[in-house]
Formats: C-alpha cells, sequence, structure tokens
C-alpha cells in the first residue's frame, strides 16, 4: 500500500484535491482561458491547489508552452477573481504545458501519454483529470483516442477521471450514445458530467436552506406551497459569435435541459440519506423520473410557450430581432425563450405547478428560484380584500445572491392596514469575501473526487426524455406549436403572461 | 463628561452617555438610510492595555471589510481607583464587492475602570445581539477578569499565546477554563494561526515525490522563529511531531534542541531565534537525501518551498497572507477549528517549553 503524506490529514475542512495532471481538450477555447485557468490559478491564490499539480493544453493550433502561458496570462490579468500575482502567476504558470495535436490524431495521443509520464515523474503522480471542452462532435472521439492510448486506464492507486462540458448530447438518443461512449472508457464514478450552475454558492445553499433549518422542510409541500417559479432571465442576445451554436441548440436544450432542470430538481428533492454523491443524485433522478411528460403536440402547445424576440430597446440599447442577428437563420424556427408549467407526480408536489421562464434580451439579467406560498385565510386583516397577502421565498441565484422571505406587517398607525415588506439575506453584505467562481468548486471536486455537484448518466437521460417530446412537438410535423414574438426588453410575449393567468397567478415582478 | 486627552475619541466615534446608548445607536442607523447595517456575530477585543483602543478601533475596521458583527471594543483599567464606564459609538462602512452597497457594523467601545469584578460580562451580557455567536478576543494574559460567567458565553476564544511572557501558567488556566466550561468555546490562538500557512506548505511538500522516503530518514529539524515568536515555532514542531508519529524523549542534549524518536532512530530538533519579523522564516528538514526547507522573508507575500533531494530539486510558491493581528483574526474566522487537537498538541508543546508531564 502507498504511503499517505502524514502533514495533510490534518489540512482544512474538506477533502483536499489529489496531485494529478489537468488535460483540457479544446484548450484553445475561451473556456480555458476564462474560467479554468484562473479557477485554477485562484485555488492555487487560496493555497489549495496541490503544488505537483500539471496542466496539460491540448488542442490543434501551433504553439509552445511559452506562448500558451502567455495567452492564459493575459486574460487572466482580466478576469481573475483575486487579482493577478506576477511572482504567484509564475510560479503556478510553470505547471502549464501545450501539446499540439488534432483530436483524431493517435500520434498524438500517444505523445500526450509520454508527456504525462514525463509530467508524473516529476511530481504529478500518475492521477489524470480529462476535461472536455472542444465542441461537442469531438467528445467520442476524444473519449475512444483516450482508450486507444491506454490512458483511460490509471496505473494501480491512481485513478484517470474524465469531466465533461455541457451539451450532453442534443436529445436522449444522442446522451444515451455518448454515455455509452463514456462507459466504453470511463466507469460512472470516474464521470463529471459539468453543469457550472451547480458550482453556484446560491445552488448549493439550496439543500443547506431546506435541510439545515428546521422551519421550511415541514411547509416544504402541497398544503402550504402554492406553487414555485424559476427566472432565468439575460439581458443579452447573440453577442459574441454566439448564434451559430444558439441557432442550432435553443433555449430549451441549451438552459432548460439541463441549468433549469437542475435547479427544478435541488428544489423538488426529498431529503438525501446522505451526502454522498449518490445519496443526493437518487433523489434527484426520483424528480425527474416523477415529471409528468406531455400527452402530445397539443398538450405541448397548452403548457409551453416558445418565443422569439423581435427588434426593441434593452435597458436603453437598440436591440434587433433574432432572426437578424450575427449567425442566425433569417427564417430560424429556434426559440431564444421558453416559458412552461412543469408538474411533478409525487405525493409532496400534487397540486403544485412549477413555471419556468427563460430567455434572452430580457430587461435584466438574473437567476432565481422564488417558491410561493399559499395566501392565508381572508377572514381577518385582508378580509373583503384581494390583496396578495401570500409569503415568497425568493432564493437569488445570480446576480446579488442571496434570499429574501415576503412577509405581510402592519403598516404603522391607528388603522389595521398591512404591506408586503421583504426580510433579506444577501451574500455580499453577510459575508464580505466574494464568492469563489462555480469553476473553483467544480474543479477541487473533481480532483478530490466529489462527484455530487455533477450529473449522473440517468439523470442526464431522464431530463433529455422529457424534454425530446416538447422538441418533437415543435419540429416533428403537424399540429406544431406558434412560435410567439416578443419585443426584446420585454419580459416575454403575452401567451406566457396567459400561461399563469389562466391559473390564477402572475409571474413575480422582477 | 470631560474630555480625557488619554483617549484617542476621535477614533472612537462619538462619546454618548451610558443610559443613552441603545438610543444613540438606533439614532446612528436611522441618520443615513443608505447604509445597511449587516451582522453575522458579536466580536468583542478585550484588553486591559488603555493605549490599545485606536490600534483595536483599526483592527474592527480590518475585521469587517470580511465579517460583519456588531464589535464591543473593551478597554479595562482596573488599577483606576474610581468605577466608571464611558461609551462611544461609531461605524465602519465598506463597499461591497459590486460597489453598489454600502454595509456597515457597528462598534460600540467600553472603558472601564476602577475594580469591579462583575463591569466585564455585565457589559458584554447588556450588549450582544440575540442569536449572533459570540467571538470574544482576549488581549494579553489572563487576569481575575477572565472567570466562570464570562467564558459561558462565549463560542470562540480569540488569544495569542505569542504574547505571553510565561506561557506555561496560561496555557493551564486556558485549558482549567476549557474544561470546566466543558469544551464550550473553541479556542482560535493566533501563535498557532501564524504557522497555518507553513503548515500546509509543508503538507504540499511532502506531496513531492521522494520526499515521503525523505520523511523516513530524516537526521535534523531545524526551526528558526522570529523574536517573540518562540512559541509558533513550539507549536509547529508539536504539530509535526503529532502527524508524523514522532515521540518526543525527556532528555535533551543542549539549550534549544531536542531528541526526537522514530521508529528507533533519532531525530534531533533544533530551535532558534533570528531576527525577523516572520513567526517561523525559516523550517529545514534535513536527511541523507537532502532537505526538505522553507523560508518566509519579511518582505514577501509567500513561503518559499525548496525541495532539494538526490532525486531532483524542486521550487514552490505558498500565498502567505496573514501578518498583521486583524488579518490573522480575519483568517481564523473564515475556518473552522479543531479545538481538541490544538489542546492534544498542547501536551506536547508543554513539554517543548520544558514541562514534562510523567
Amino acid at each position: 500500500m502507498e504511503a499517505t503524506n502524514p502533514f495533510r490529514e490534518d489540512q482544512a475542512t474538506r477533502t483536499s484535491p489529489a496531485s494529478c495532471s489537468v488535460v483540457i481538450f479544446g484548450a484553445s477555447g475561451d473556456l480555458t482561458s476564462r474560467k479554468l485557468v484562473p479557477a485554477l490559478y485562484n485555488i492555487a491564490a487560496d493555497g489549495e491547489l496541490p503544488p505537483t499539480l500539471r496542466v496539460v493544453g491540448f488542442a490543434r493550433r501551433e504553439k509552445s508552452h511559452d506562448s500558451f502561458r502567455t495567452e492564459l496570462e493575459e486574460v487572466n490579468k482580466k478576469v481573475s477573481r483575486q487579482g493577478h500575482d506576477e511572482r504567484l502567476w509564475g510560479s503556478f504558470s510553470q505547471s502549464i504545458f501545450y501539446h499540439q495535436s488534432e483530436f483524431e490524431d493517435d500520434n498524438g495521443y500517444t505523445r500526450l501519454a509520454l508527456l504525462l509520464d514525463e509530467l508524473d515523474a516529476q511530481g504529478a503522480g500518475g492521477n489524470r483529470l480529462f476535461y472536455l471542452s472542444t465542441s461537442p462532435e469531438y467528445f467520442p472521439i476524444v473519449l475512444e483516442q483516450l482508450k486507444k492510448a491506454g490512458l483511460h486506464q490509471a496505473a494501480p492507486g491512481k485513478w484517470a477521471r474524465v469531466v465533461i462540458e455541457k451539451p450532453f448530447g442534443t436529445d436522449l438518443a444522442t446522451a444515451q450514445n455518448l454515455n455509452r461512449a463514456v462507459h466504453d472508457t470511463f466507469d460512472e464514478k470516474d464521470t463529471y458530467r459539468i453543469d457550472h450552475y451547480l458550482g453556484k454558492e446560491t445552488a448549493q445553499n439550496i439543500m443547506v436552506l431546506r435541510f439545515a433549518n428546521a422551519i421550511f422542510e415541514p411547509i416544504w409541500n402541497n398544503r402550504y406551497i402554492d406553487h414555485v417559479q424559476i427566472t432565468c432571465a439575460e439581458n443579452l442576445g447573440m453577442e459574441g459569435g454566439r448564434g451559430g451554436y444558439y441557432d442550432k441548440a435553443g433555449c430549451l436544450r441549451d438552459m432548460v435541459q439541463n441549468h433549469l432542470m437542475q435547479l427544478l430538481s435541488l428544489v423538488a428533492m426529498e431529503p438525501p440519506t446522505d451526502l454522498s454523491a449518490d445519496g443526493v443524485r437518487d433523489e434527484k433522478v426520483k424528480v425527474f423520473r416523477s415529471l409528468r411528460h406531455f400527452a402530445d403536440a397539443a398538450d405541448v402547445a397548452k403548457n409551453v410557450v416558445r418565443a422569439q424576440y423581435a427588434a426593441g430597446t434593452v435597458n436603453s440599447r437598440a436591440a434587433v430581432g433574432y432572426t437578424q442577428e450575427d449567425r442566425i437563420h433569417p427564417e430560424s424556427m429556434t426559440e431564444a425563450y421558453v416559458a412552461m408549467k412543469i408538474n411533478i407526480d409525487t405525493w409532496r408536489w400534487e397540486g403544485v405547478p412549477f413555471y419556468l421562464r427563460v430567455g434572452k434580451q430580457l430587461p435584466k439579467k438574473t437567476t432565481e428560484i422564488s417558491v410561493h406560498f399559499k395566501s392565508p385565510p381572508h377572514v381577518l386583516f385582508n378580509r373583503g380584500t384581494d390583496d396578495d397577502s401570500a409569503n415568497v421565498l425568493v432564493i437569488r441565484i445570480q446576480p446579488d445572491e442571496g434570499i429574501s422571505l415576503r412577509i405581510a406587517s402592519k403598516i404603522p398607525g391607528p388603522a389595521v392596514r398591512t404591506e408586503r415588506v421583504k426580510m433579506d439575506f444577501s451574500y455580499s453584505t453577510s459575508f464580505g469575501k466574494a464568492s469563489p467562481e462555480a469553476y473553483e468548486r467544480l474543479l477541487l471536486d473533481a480532483m478530490s473526487g466529489d462527484a455530487t455537484l455533477f450529473a449522473r448518466g440517468d439523470e442526464v437521460e431522464h431530463a433529455w426524455r422529457y424534454i425530446d417530446i416538447i422538441e418533437q412537438a415543435w419540429h416533428g410535423g403537424a399540429g406544431q406549436p406558434p412560435m410567439y414574438q416578443y419585443p426584446a426588453g420585454s419580459w416575454g410575449p403575452p401567451e406566457a403572461d396567459e400561461l399563469l393567468k389562466r391559473d390564477g397567478r402572475d409571474w413575480r415582478r422582477l | 463628561m470631560n474630555p480625557d486627552p488619554d483617549i484617542p475619541s476621535a477614533d472612537l466615534g462619538s462619546e454618548v452617555p451610558l443610559a443613552e446608548l441603545g438610543q444613540r445607536l438606533k439614532q446612528l442607523w436611522q441618520s443615513n438610510e443608505a447604509k445597511t447595517k449587516a451582522s453575522l456575530m458579536n466580536f468583542a477585543i478585550y484588553s486591559e492595555e488603555v493605549d490599545s483602543l485606536t490600534a483595536n478601533t483599526e483592527v474592527i475596521r480590518e475585521v469587517t471589510r470580511e465579517h460583519a458583527c456588531r464589535a464591543l471594543l473593551i478597554a479595562a483599567n482596573p488599577q483606576a481607583p474610581d468605577v466608571s464606564v464611558r461609551a462611544w459609538i461609531t461605524a465602519h462602512c465598506q463597499l461591497t464587492a459590486g460597489g453598489k452597497k454600502s454595509v456597515c457594523s457597528e462598534q460600540i467601545t467600553f472603558l472601564i475602570s476602577g475594580q469591579s469584578a462583575n463591569l466585564v460580562p455585565n457589559t458584554v451580557f447588556s450588549w450582544l445581539e440575540s442569536d449572533l455567536p459570540l467571538t470574544f478576543w482576549w488581549q494579553g494574559e489572563f487576569s481575575d477578569r477572565f472567570e466562570p460567567h464570562l467564558y459561558a458565553v462565549i463560542d470562540r476564544l480569540v488569544i495569542d499565546s505569542g504574547e505571553w511572557r510565561d506561557p506555561l501558567p496560561q496555557l493551564r488556566r486556558l485549558e482549567h477554563a476549557w474544561r470546566h466550561d466543558h469544551g464550550g468555546f473553541t479556542v482560535n490562538d493566533l501563535s498557532w494561526t501564524r504557522v497555518l500557512h507553513l503548515r500546509m506548505a509543508l503538507a504540499a511538500a511532502f506531496d513531492e515525490p521522494g520526499a515521503l522516503d525523505h520523511l523516513k530518514e530524516i537526521e535534523e529539524v531545524q526551526i528558526d522563529y522570529g523574536t517573540g515568536h518562540r512559541l509558533a515555532a513550539k507549536m509547529l514542531a508539536a504539530w509535526m511531531i503529532h502527524q508524523a508519529g514522532w515521540i518526543l524523549e525527556s532528555g535533551w542534549p543542549s539549550e534549544g534542541s531536542f531528541m526526537v524518536l522514530h521508529h528507533g532512530r533519532h531525530i534531533r530538533l533544533v530551535f532558534g531565534e533570528v531576527e525577523s519579523r516572520r513567526a517561523v522564516p525559516r523550517v529545514e528538514l534535513l536527511g541523507p537525501r537532502g532537505v526538505i526547507g522553507l523560508t518566509h522573508e519579511n518582505d514577501s507575500p509567500f513561503i518559499h518551498t525548496l525541495i532539494g533531494l538526490s532525486s531532483g530539486s524542486v521550487e514552490r510558491l505558498t500565498p502567505c497572507p496573514c501578518d498583521t493581528p486583524a488579518e490573522l483574526v480575519t483568517e481564523r474566522l473564515r475556518r473552522g477549528c479543531k479545538t481538541k487537537r490544538y489542546f492534544t498538541l498542547l501536551r506536547t508543546v508543554r513539554a517543548l517549553l520544558g514541562e514534562f508531564e510523567n
């Protein structure tokens, strides 16, 4: 048995990341320079990065180790959460290497294996984390090549893991194919499907809020909760050349299948038996299995609103319509906005709809979950009025992360009148230190072997199974639900408001 | 109230009559609605040095940048002939990360004069924000005012054992209080925090290939400490002994050096005092395979690690942002702590100070 470092045992309150080589496929992309490397640098600045960690950027363009480091440094100076220290970067960057190869080239992987062996001898220790941040069509190719080169198998006592960026498939069939390709190469326990929303502090805090506070769980059910709204609004369109990808994916695949479904599962799940990765993910899967599937295209049309933005003004900025955007087909039938009503068939949530809305070119950038409680009986303070005095618990995911609770309070004075007031907890005011970036947490977890904040294969497939029904209704022939329009800078089409109005509800004003 | 030239009133804010303190605090917040009052804990600093008020106000200003709190700054002057209490209020405001909000923590300062045993705990009790934990920083050596009524309300006790002229009786007193309170408060010793990043750097050094083999064959450990930081060095050594499974022998060859036993082999442990602002500016572990050395220079925010073994040489930098007392406390408040481990290590620390138990 390999000797353990006795001085490590006493460090920190979390599992510490093991020494390893992190190989990033698609390293010339924005994700590497803007997110992954700054995340690793900030972990180093916090003193939590194993000093023997090595980072290998794998990409097609020709460049040297030094030019790769210089490119990364320039971006790190601009985006690093904790600023940029020349000396620390000098030390950290010596652990970064560049490996040029085509993704399909056998020889490139043979050379990669040699490089990794060399880095292991320098201290990386034999553990490998392969990070797939290429275009999704290369995922199976890279996986197959890793297997061919024998890189998927770790030496005895070591590990080899794979992190896969989104999108994980474009529908159920492609997700299943990709899962097969992954499982042909890596065990499920070594597979980390990333959803950066789960790395956000507030997303992690949902479980803490529910299960570490005795007051919420007893009322977290259909007896007290009227409905739940999840909103993910963006105030940008297709800037920065995103149109090419987006027009193929659409809002439902790009946001709902992963991020919003993950948030929904955290709100709706039963308490896990423990906080192990599978303990938590088992409960999330039960939520996905309990989603009531839409029966047909008419059912989809009734419960799901899709829309594109027309020209308008967003926060004093003129915005063109979706089909006039760069790299968007002028006759595109891809949605840039979705509002939908989801039912979960469990004892806890029977009769409690979850309304989701997500879209581009909305008035502001915000992601939040609001839990709307049932109104108190209209017999005392609000007798004879239609005042909405129901309590609303809001979990703000971004920006201004925090939690607020709307309650009714008496307005001072002789008359008994009530007003809605807000009790507010804000991360920025309560905890002065800036929250770590989601990728910092997720990379640390992947290096530590904690998959709790990553999606499991069956989780992803269940989510696709639900989404596919909507996609098929939209693109599958006759009776397609209409594509609605909304002016850029508004909160979506009137049909999305109608979705709630017919249930006697309204979207929360944001 | 007569102005007292010894009291830095300008730093402490407005002096207020004790009877009006609650009302004046309320007015402080009503006067500016743009400020957000925030509080995650009660944070009290107690000192029996009256001239510590300015420095401690600065400490509170620093700490509140990251840890919003109700701060109680208490200076006691037990030698004063008459019993009196004077109070000041002020607020420390910081812009949040996005610069959108001004978040403020309030500071109440008390100057307690005279020998009235209950004044300190009663003053603390009266001004605690309910439901929030109390972090209490006792500065200097323990006096009679550190008594059960006081430490019964403390959740986290901050001390700096490096300030103690004769640490052994102080450590005994601390341990007695902790046991008397059934471990009801956790202990954060700033001497221990001073070596936190050294411990992290040392742990990281032993992740390097060949380092664990080196550990098995170490012949000598040299630890230099800066003036006034003997206890930090002993704590680091005690931690190394504990973690590595070494046994401290009760006889030692000369002043400042000790012998530890590891699998029947002797390791010499040598302490040396040097001129340095750093608590522990140098640690070296020497053996036949080479050396693992950590240095922390006065002007560097990093600990420099050299792993110079026969298999190769590697250098590393570990950030070490903790220097001032405010930084140490801020760092400590960010982290959890293992008080039981601290007291376990104290047994070895006491032995390294010359007090061997039979």
